[in-house]
Parts: C-alpha cells; structure tokens; sequence
C-alpha cells in the first residue's frame, strides 16, 4: 500500500517501495539531527572530547572516500589502459564513487566545528597539510565527476550537453585519474602528524602509501560487491567473467600490499608489536587476514569462479578496508588517549540518515541515467514488481492519477 | 624585542603558588571554573591555558618531594599544529609566538590531534567553537612586555629572553651544578627539555628531576613534526606530475592498440568483436 | 500635572526594552557581517596589576603570591578572586619571614605556619579561612551530638566589629547569648584553661629555673610559633614549653573530666573551639592531640578510634558568618553566660589575648610559685611588656624574692622572633628567662580569624583591642586576677589532675614537637642578630 510511482516527466520517474519509505523516513530524521547539531555545536551532539578530537565523522570518512576509490580505480583500467571488458562498468563506478564523495563532502561540514568559516580552507593555501591536500582534491575531484556525470546526464537528456562535455571528457578523465593520488594517499599522511600517538604497527612513511593501494582494491572489491547486489535487486543476470577479471585485478594491488606490508614491519621491527596480544596487535592480525590473506586466497584460487566465492572475496576485500582504517582511526590511538569513546547516537544517526538520503538520490539516479552499458543491461533498470499506485508531478498528465 | 624569544623554566626554582595560571587568565580574560588551574589534577583545557601540574617525586636524597611542572604550548620552532592547520589560522608571529586566528578557523580539530605535547584545547560546548591554546601573550610580547606569566613569578623560576641565550643560561646552570661536590645541592638533569624536542621549542625546561616523571611526553621525536610530513609530502608533485606523464602515454598506447585491433578484426571481416 | 511628567520621563531616553531591542538588533547585525569578531581568542578584557606591564625585564618587587596547600587546613585561595597584587607576599615575606626564607628546590612541603595573616592583608578576600561552618552545623542540628563551643579570649574584642560596634568593643555577654541561639548545647570559656596553661607552665618556669633546665624556657600557646620552630630552628624545640595551648587543653578536659562527670559518652562530643586565630585549625589536627583518646584507652580501656581532642575550629569570622546567617540581631542580645566549671577565668587568663599577656599572667603566678605570696603591685600591670610592644619586641627585669633577676622578653610577629632565635642561637641572650612569642602583630587581638576591620590591619584596630583586653583585667577584683585563685582550677587539680605536672597533666595538658627540619632548607639568617631590635639593646 506504500508502493507508488512518482512520474517526474516523461523520462522520469522514481518508484517508492516501502524500503525506500524507510529510507526516506531515517533521511529526514537524520537531517533534523543535523539541523540540531548546527545549531547546537559539537559538545551536544558528540562524544568527542579533547583526548579524542577526532572520532566516528573522521572515520566514515576515511571509509567512504576509500570505498568512493572505485570510480577511479576503475576509469584507469577502461579509460587509461583501455580494458574493454570493464567499460560497462564505469559509468555505474562513476556515480558509486560520487555519491560516496558527496557523503564525505556532507559528513565533513558537519564535522568542522565553525562551518560557518567552511569557504576558508579553500582560499588559505595551506599547502604543508594533509588535511588541505584531502580537501582541496576532493572538492576538485567532485567538480570533474560532476562535469564527467553531466555527460551521462546529456546522453539521455540534452544532447547539446553531451556534445560539449564529450570535447572536453578526455582531460577530465585524466584529471579524475591523477586528482584521488592526493587524497587518498593524505588520508594516511593524516596520521603522519602522530608519530608519538599512533601504534607502530600502523605508523611509518608507508601509510599514505597503504592507504592508497587499500583504496584501489577496497574500490574495486566495492564495485564487484554492489554489481552483484545491483543485479540480484532488479533480477538480472551477471556477468561472473568480468567479475573475476576486476577481482584478479583487486587480487594484484591485495598482493602487493601485502608484500610491502610485510616488508614495512620487517624493516621496523614491529613484528614484536603485532605478536604481542595487545589490542592493536590482535586487531592488526583479524585486518590482515580477513582483508588481505584470505581474499588473496579466494581470488587466485580456483574457487573464485563460483559466484557465491566472488561475493566473499569481495566482501572481505571491503570489510579488510573497514578494518584497516578503523585500526588506525581508533584502536591504534586508544592506547595514548588513554580515555574510551564510543560516539553518541547523534553521531551515528545523522551518518545513517545522510547516507539513506544519499542511497535514495543513488537509486534515483541509477534508474534515471543511462549508467548501464553492459550486454545484460538492455532491459532498464526497474524494480519487477507492480506498483500500487503512480503519482504524477508534470502538468499534463496531473489529472490522471490512478489508483 | 628579540623575534627569538624564549623562555626558560627552572622546574627547581617553583614553588608552586600558581601565580602563572592566574596571571594567564586575567590577561586572556579566562573563565576560573571549577577545576583549580594548579593542583595534584590540573590539567590544560580551554579555560586553562597554563596549568601548574602538582607532583611527589622521590629525589636524589631519596625524599618524596614536591615538584611541579608548569605546562602550556611549548610554541615549537616548526609547529605541527600550524603546519597541519588546513585554513592557515595557527601561525607563527614575528616575535615568534604560535597565534591561533579564529576568523580563519574551520574546526577540524587537527591541531588537537597533532600535537605531540597534546596542548590545544577545543571549546566543545559553543557553537562556534575555538581552539584555546596559550599564545606566548603575543599582544604583550608586541608592546616589548614579557608574557603575562613570566612577568609576576615571585621565585625567578620562568626567565624570558633569547632562546640561543637562555640555551647558554641553561647548560651553564646544569653544568655548575654537575661540578659542584656538595651532594646537598641540587643537581640538575643533564638535559633541556625542549632544546630539541619536536625540532626545539621556545619553552625550554631545566629539572632536578626526570622529565618523564613529571609528565612530560618522553617520546617526541628529535625531528620537527612537519619535517616528518613533509617527508612525504615531498614526493606528491612528483607523482601527480608521474601519473600523469605515465596516464597519457599509455592511454595513447592502449587506444592506439585497441585501434589497430579492432582494425585486424574489421580487416578478417570478423563480426565476432568482443 | 502628571500628563506633563510623563512625557518629560519617557522621551529624552530609551526605555529598557527599546534599547535591549535595539542592542540585539546591532548584535545581529554585527554578527551577520563578522564585524564584532575580534580575531583573537580569550576574552577582551586584558587586565594585569600596571606593576606586570613594564616593557622588558626590568624588575618587579611586589610580584606573584605565596603558595599555598591544596590540604591547607587552616587557608584556602579562590583563584577568581586573586589579583596578584602582591599583599600576601609582603606580610608572609617581610613581617613574619615564611616566604622566601627557605632554599629552593622546595621539598615535601608548602611553608606556612598558618599564621592567616594573609587572610587579613588580602584585599579581594581571595585568601579565607578553610570553613568548617558546615560541619558544626551538622553536628548542631544532630540530636545525638551534644555540641560544646570554647570561646578563647580574643574573640570577644572582635567579634562585635563584625556586627557594626566599634574596633575592640567588648562583646562578650552577647557572643554568648548568639552562640546559645544557635543551637548549641554547652558554652564554655578558654578563660579556664588559660589559668591551668599558667598553672602548668608557670610551674615548669620554675622546674627549669630551679632545676637548671634549658632557659630561657619559651612559652607554647601560639602554635604558628611552636611550627616555626619546628621548621627553622628544630635545635631549640627543647627551650619550649611542653604545655600545649589553652585551645588544645579544652578538649582533653572535656572528654575526659567534664564527660565522666556529666556521664556522657565522650565520642558523643563534638567540641567546636571559636580561636582568634587560623592556626588552631592546624593545631587541632596535629595527630598527636588525641589526649582524651590516650586518656580512656590507658586509664578504662575504652578505645575510641580516632577521636580527637577538639574537633571543629571556628574563626571569629566563621562565628560571625554562622550568627548572621541566623538572622540573630547580635547587638541588643541579652547578656549570656558560660556554662560553669569549665568557664571560670582569671583577669590573667583574659589578657592571654594580647603579646605580652601570657608572661604577664605567668610572672603574677610563678611569683607565687616561687615565693609563696601574692605578688607586688606592680606585677599587676607589668608596664615594660604592655607598653610599645607593637614594635615587636619587649623585655623586662624584675626582683623575685628567693631567686634573684627573672629577665624575660615578649615578641610578637616572626620577623623580631626570627631575629631573637638567631641570637639565642649565637649566645647572646644567655641571660633570658622566659620568652613569649606571639606569631601575629599585637597578639591574639590582631590573630588571622579576627574580623577583617581594616585592610591590611592597623595598630589603631590591634591597639583599641589591647585596650579593650586589658581594661577587663583592671576590672575585676585583684583576688581574682591571678590564676592560682582560679576556685574551678582548684577543683580540677584537687579532682582530676593532681597538681601541675603531675602524670594525669602530662597525658592531657602536655605534648611533643616533631622536627621538621627535613621540611624545608632554610636559608642563612645568622646575619639577622642585632637588625630588629638595635635601639634595645
């Protein structure tokens, strides 16, 4: 009974299921969170003290802008080493990865204290920070997706925007492969500043670096996860070959984080740290294995070309990202803090609640955007079942609203 | 005045009377609050931005003896909070004081996490809030005054001056008290702290007791926090500058390649194409 | 009329409401365009003493303040209220030579003898007595508790500042009276132990003289002199009396000889002493002054954990405070009086308040002590002590029959204490008797619990004091002005203690010092001789 179409115009139309009620519903609650948070600082709507200046706002967004790598991990491989096979996927990699970004983009502003001074960092040069390098290439990074996203957009609906944009898309995709080197190796030069607080086991000169490989394969492991998902939601069959090839290529950048993992603790002699049974060491070992061994294991073993093996290399590969960062973020510090924290529920909500609104705008987006370039995907995006109802917002067809 | 200003805090010579934390807040028009800014628990937060840290410490005679650490910003050579600051609002003047502007201010509260003495405090109950750190009183040291704190110690125990001077002051004072025989006299560890702590520090401290038991992080590298950062940030031009050298020429390579397939594959008059 | 009046009020100025409308919407203003942002942080309102704000280096001589023991039980400082100004220093440096007297580093103490003389100088009043008014009240309101207040001499010439009478008025009637408004069980006057301090320590005056004990024998009532000793000079611990002070005496004889008497069970209470002084806080909580602990466990058996001889002590000004907040109109009280048996007092006890006071009281008795008569006239107003003294220092010779030249000297303040230590020290007053220091300037009428009557205090207060102390000795009947015709004291001795320094009198009204040389380095003063009091000699 919650089940209706909302026709925008003749193109476009968005189906409300009861799910994406929900959604819907958790958006505007986190959005009232948020109002309230503006309005009332920090102190009221966070846990965040000053032993732990930084806490879960800084940390979704060192997950989402790794898992957002996947746009560009996967415009190298189909538009800087040509792969044909992956094309089909880049333009839905492209839309994951803004949306990812534009979620970073929002939980930032929140996270600053004086948003009202936001504009100031992107005027005051202040070009010795991690912090500046992460923020300056995201903003940029956002404004090439957008004007790369406004390509897609003209295909189907302007086609004098499509041409103009098509001129000029080979400089934007080169930049959208160069512009992610900045921030998602600073993500790891963040931590650079602590060499007193971070745990050894994490902290050295090849943490940005880890941070930037983790990213190309957290990204794409991202990318093969929601293809599956995707297709399983609107009932379409997949493509497993693809799929193994973009995990053999997650599998290699695995590899070689592995190596120079190994190599890194080997030459600082923190071995002893992991091996120790403290918290870090413990939770470095569940990171290592779960996030690099074990889909290392899945992708270059046979097993990889069943589906379901796909799903879990894939799974493992993000949640060994999810680990990496959370260790570095929280368990890593912990031990200098020397305070606990665990973030206030305000904290958790207004993510939940931007990230339902930024699911439901992805949704919309997809079944809206000519996204879907490959040989399953003729048939358009559509959720199979009937709707109950259609709600129409463009004047000439207001009249006929049925039940 | 002397753009290289420093001061030198003799841990021997307190007394622990608090004036400093007083003295600090009148001048910066701090709130007092609840927690006393000297004490066994005084600890920097935004309202306190010097403390006197209380301590019982056994020395040289085996005695428990009372020491205490006066803690502020150590107002570093190269400070990773300015460094780190991605909106420039923490600078360093020309009187060589670490300034914090809260006009240019965004809040990421990177400052906190980056210093290494742990010293800036977040106002984390306003809306709009401010990083709350000792600013050597940047406005007095521009008047040619000493800093608030300096300026009403009874004992002598904060001196103001030129850090290569004060330098000079404080190895001759270790190295005279390591001469003399006399095993009542106070003997000072041979070490300045913040001479090279975190790439040197404008507040240097001398101590008849180890620094570690008074609080002070002992594990701060010798080497400037921005020197550490930099260390990467070094190679970043050159790999965004690398990539995208090495981005065009293989895409020109694959899509000339991908042509010349597609070429052979219309030439054998193949539909099969992938 | 009145049409004409309005419009002359309302017009030429903006009611309240228009202007906080008009100030919000310029705050508004100023706030949207970032005009009232200063780009500083902290507050704007940048204050320092002018003496801080000298360009450069140069030095400063009224600078910082004295520390001060988070654990301090006699002074406490509210920082808010502190404005550096210097006043503490002055009076703990320069008039009673604590600050700054000893080497640093510093070791497991913050010096103070207690003295509150900081209390009195401090002009914001940042510096206060450590309040114990909480607690008293708690155990007034407690049914259990039978609550007994000792009210030492001093207090009475204060007290009534506090209520608006003149400095030095004697307001002892109605101090009674409040303290009886209050709630409080049994009121009892430090008169009497006064006289069996002098009983005591006459006695012992005579046991050194005869005996040949270490002279000149000092006298024990003030402990913020007892403290100093025991910091600086540990080597002439043994020239002070081992009586403890009348305060300290209170107590022990209330749980012991006043409870059996009464059939009270001593742990039921609470004995809450009104000094003029801070030190008594201090003093109260040395360890070793569990004297009715010591008396019950060795003589019946009876422990009774840690209790202590007096505990609670109340300053005048907590006094004050406590009567105010009952709202009792102090001035036209009734007149009260103490409880009996532990309240008779000589016109000796009484001037136990003023320097001097406590060697004019001990001579009248240890004249008879001695000779076995009452003493001459001019014992009775023993002129060489009582005048001047507010110099600091005075000494006297007089003729005692069967012993010869008794010399004996008064100070008061610890800067002329300081200096007669070092002399005695070099041998240079080897013909001393008997020694009264009083650590607070005039004695215990200028002590650091009295009203705050003028700030810093004046002689013009101590004197009017003095004044007001001495008169109520002129006052009264010869008989009655020296202690050993104290009928109560008579009693005590005959009932319970035996004669002065029998054993009961040691357990109770006796104590030891503690070396407190390991505290502190001092710093050389050798060079003091001669400097206080150079026109003396």
């Amino acid at each position: 009974m919650f089940d209706y179409t909302l026709k925008i115009n003749k193109k476009a139309s968005f189906r409300f299921t009861l799910t994406r009620w929900i959604l819907l519903l958790l958006a505007v609650f986190g959005i009232f969170i948020l109002i309230y948070r503006l309005i009332n600082g920090l102190g009221a709507t966070t846990n965040l003290s000053d032993e732990w200046p930084w806490g879960f706002w800084i940390y979704m967004d060192l997950i989402l802008s790794a898992l957002g790598a996947c746009g560009f991990a996967v415009a190298i491989l189909t538009h800087i080493f040509h792969v044909e096979k992956f094309k089909p996927l880049a333009r839905r990699a492209l839309l994951m990865s803004f949306f990812c970004y534009v979620l970073v983009f929002l939980i930032l502003f929140i996270e600053i204290g004086r948003w009202d001074n936001f504009y100031w960092f992107f005027i005051s040069g202040a070009f010795t920070s991690p912090l500046y390098e992460v923020a300056i290439c995201i903003t940029l990074y956002i404004i090439v997706q957008v004007f790369e996203l406004l390509e897609v957009w003209g295909d189907r609906y302007k086609s004098w925007v499509k041409h103009i944009t098509r001129f000029f898309l080979p400089f934007f995709v080169l930049l959208a492969c160069i512009i992610p080197f900045g921030q998602e190796a600073a993500y790891g030069a963040l931590y650079l500043a602590m060499p007193t607080k971070l745990n050894v086991i994490w902290y050295s000169q090849f943490l940005p670096w880890a941070c930037l490989i983790t990213s190309f394969s957290g990204g794409l492991c991202f990318v093969a996860a929601e293809y599956y998902v995707h297709n399983r939601h609107y009932k379409k069959t997949s493509d497993d070959a693809m799929i193994r090839s973009l995990l053999r290529v997650a599998g290699a950048f695995i590899l070689i984080y592995i190596v120079l993992k190994f190599v890194d603790l080997s030459v600082r002699g923190a071995w002893t740290e992991v091996f120790s049974g403290s918290a870090s060491g413990n939770m470095f070992l569940v990171e290592f294995i779960v996030g690099s061994l074990v889909p290392a294991v899945l992708i270059f073993s046979p097993m990889i070309k069943k589906s379901m093996y796909q799903l879990i290399a894939a799974g493992c590969g993000i949640l060994g990202v999810l680990i990496n960062r959370f260790d570095f973020v929280f368990v890593g510090m912990a031990d200098y803090a020397n305070v606990s924290y665990f973030p206030k529920w305000t904290e958790i909500w207004i993510v939940i609640g931007l990230t339902a609104l930024v699911v439901l705008v992805y949704l919309f987006a997809i079944e809206n955007l000519p996204v879907n370039q490959g040989k399953n995907d003729e048939k358009p995006d559509i959720v199979s079942r009937p709707p109950t109802g259609i709600i129409h917002l463009s004047k000439s067809e207001q009249n006929s609203v049925s039940e | 005045m002397s753009s290289n200003s420093a001061v030198l805090f003799n841990v021997a010579k307190c007394i622990g009377c608090g004036s400093c934390t007083v003295a600090c807040k009148l001048w910066n028009d701090l709130e007092f609050g609840e927690n006393n800014a000297h004490g066994f628990d005084a600890k920097l937060s935004a309202d306190s931005w010097t403390v006197v840290q209380y301590h019982t410490i056994e020395n040289n005679a085996g005695q428990n003896v009372f020491r205490f650490a006066k803690r502020q910003c150590m107002h570093c050579l190269e400070p990773s909070c300015a460094s780190v600051c991605f909106a420039n609002a923490i600078t360093v003047d020309e009187n060589g004081a670490v300034v914090y502007s809260p006009k240019k201010c965004v809040g990421c509260r990177y400052c906190l996490i980056a210093c290494p003495f742990d010293v800036p405090k977040y106002e984390w109950n306003k809306v709009f809030p401010s990083v709350m750190k000792c600013q050597l009183c940047a406005d007095k040291l521009a008047e040619g005054e000493t800093p608030s704190c300096v300026s009403v110690c009874p004992t002598g125990a904060l001196i103001f001056g030129d850090r290569d001077e004060l330098l000079e002051k404080a190895h001759a004072i270790i190295a005279t008290s390591a001469a003399t025989e006399n095993m009542e006299a106070t003997h000072y560890v041979n070490e300045v702290y913040g001479e090279k702590q975190a790439g040197g520090t404008r507040w240097l401290y001398i101590s008849d007791v180890p620094f570690a038991e008074l609080g002070f992080p002992a594990s701060v590298p010798k080497k400037s926090i921005p020197g550490i950062v930099h260390d990467y940030t070094k190679w970043k031009p050159g790999v965004f500058l690398g990539a995208a050298a090495a981005f065009s020429a293989i895409g020109l390579y694959t899509k000339r390649r991908l042509k010349i397939e597609e070429e052979k594959a219309s030439e054998n008059g193949g539909e099969n194409n992938v | 009329m009145s049409k004409g009046n309005k419009k002359e009020k309302i017009d030429p100025k903006l009611t309240r409401r228009q202007f906080l409308g008009l100030t919000a919407a310029a705050g508004t203003m100023a706030a949207l365009t970032g005009c009232d942002v200063v780009d500083k942080v902290g507050g704007n309102d940048n204050w320092l003493p002018t003496q801080y704000r000298n360009s450069g280096n140069y030095p400063v001589n009224a600078k910082g303040r004295i520390p001060i023991d988070p654990d301090n039980p006699s002074i406490m400082r509210i920082d808010e209220k502190c404005i550096l100004c210097g006043q503490c220093i002055e009076v703990c440096q320069n008039t009673q030579t604590i600050h700054d007297f000893y080497k640093l580093p510093v070791l497991d103490t913050f010096m103070c003898v207690h003295c509150g003389q900081c209390s009195l100088w401090c002009p914001t009043g940042a510096i206060q007595e450590k309040s114990y008014i909480d607690e008293v009240n708690e155990a007034i309101n407690d049914p259990e508790k039978i609550v007994v207040v000792t009210i030492s001499p001093g207090v009475r010439v204060s007290i009534g500042e506090e209520f608006g009478l003149e400095a030095g008025t004697w307001a002892q009637e109605q101090m009674v009276s409040a303290i009886r408004q209050l709630g409080v069980d049994y009121v009892f006057n430090i008169d009497f132990t006064s006289d069996s301090t002098i009983m005591e320590e006459g006695s012992e005056l005579v046991h050194r003289l005869t005996n040949d004990g270490v002279l000149p024998q000092f006298t024990s009532c003030c402990p913020g002199w007892v403290k100093f000793i025991e910091f600086y000079y540990p080597e002439l611990i043994p020239n002070i009396s081992s009586t403890k002070s009348p305060v300290a005496q209170m107590g022990p004889l209330v749980k012991t000889y006043w409870a059996k008497k009464k059939g009270i069970d001593p742990d039921k209470i609470v004995v809450v002493n009104v000094p003029p002084c801070l030190c008594k806080k201090f003093e109260a909580k040395r360890p070793e002054m569990n004297g009715a602990k010591r008396y019950w466990e060795e003589n019946e058996g009876t422990d009774y954990g840690n209790m202590m001889d007096n505990d609670y002590v109340l300053s005048t000004r907590e006094l004050a405070k406590m009567i105010k907040s009952a709202g009792i109109d102090f001035v036209n009280l009734p007149d009260g009086k103490f409880d009996s048996i532990l309240s008779e007092g000589s016109g000796a006890a009484v001037i136990f308040a003023n320097n001097g006071g406590v060697m004019e009281a001990a001579i009248r008795s240890a004249y008879f002590l001695v000779t076995g008569e009452d003493p001459p006239e001019d014992l009775y107003h023993l002129t060489p002590v009582r005048d001047d003294n507010l110099d600091g220092y005075a000494e006297a010779s007089l003729e005692v029959p069967g012993f010869g030249t008794l010399n004996v000297a008064v100070c008061n303040g610890l800067h002329a204490a300081r200096t007669l230590c070092e002399e005695i020290k070099q041998g240079k007053r080897a013909n001393l008797h008997f020694l009264e220091v009083m650590t607070c300037p005039g004695g215990c009428i200028g002590g650091g619990g009295q009203a705050r009557e003028t700030v810093p205090p004046t002689d013009h207060v101590r004197k009017a004091r003095i004044d007001s102390i001495y008169a109520a000795d002129e006052a009264m009947e010869k008989a009655n002005r020296v202690s050993y015709k104290n009928s109560e004291i008579a009693i005590l001795y005959k009932e319970f203690l035996g004669e002065p320094l029998s054993e009961m009198s040691e357990l109770l009204l006796h104590t030891k010092y503690i070396d407190r040389s390991k505290s502190v380095h001092p710093k050389d003063t050798s060079d003091y001789v001669d400097t206080y009091f150079s026109g003396l000699e």
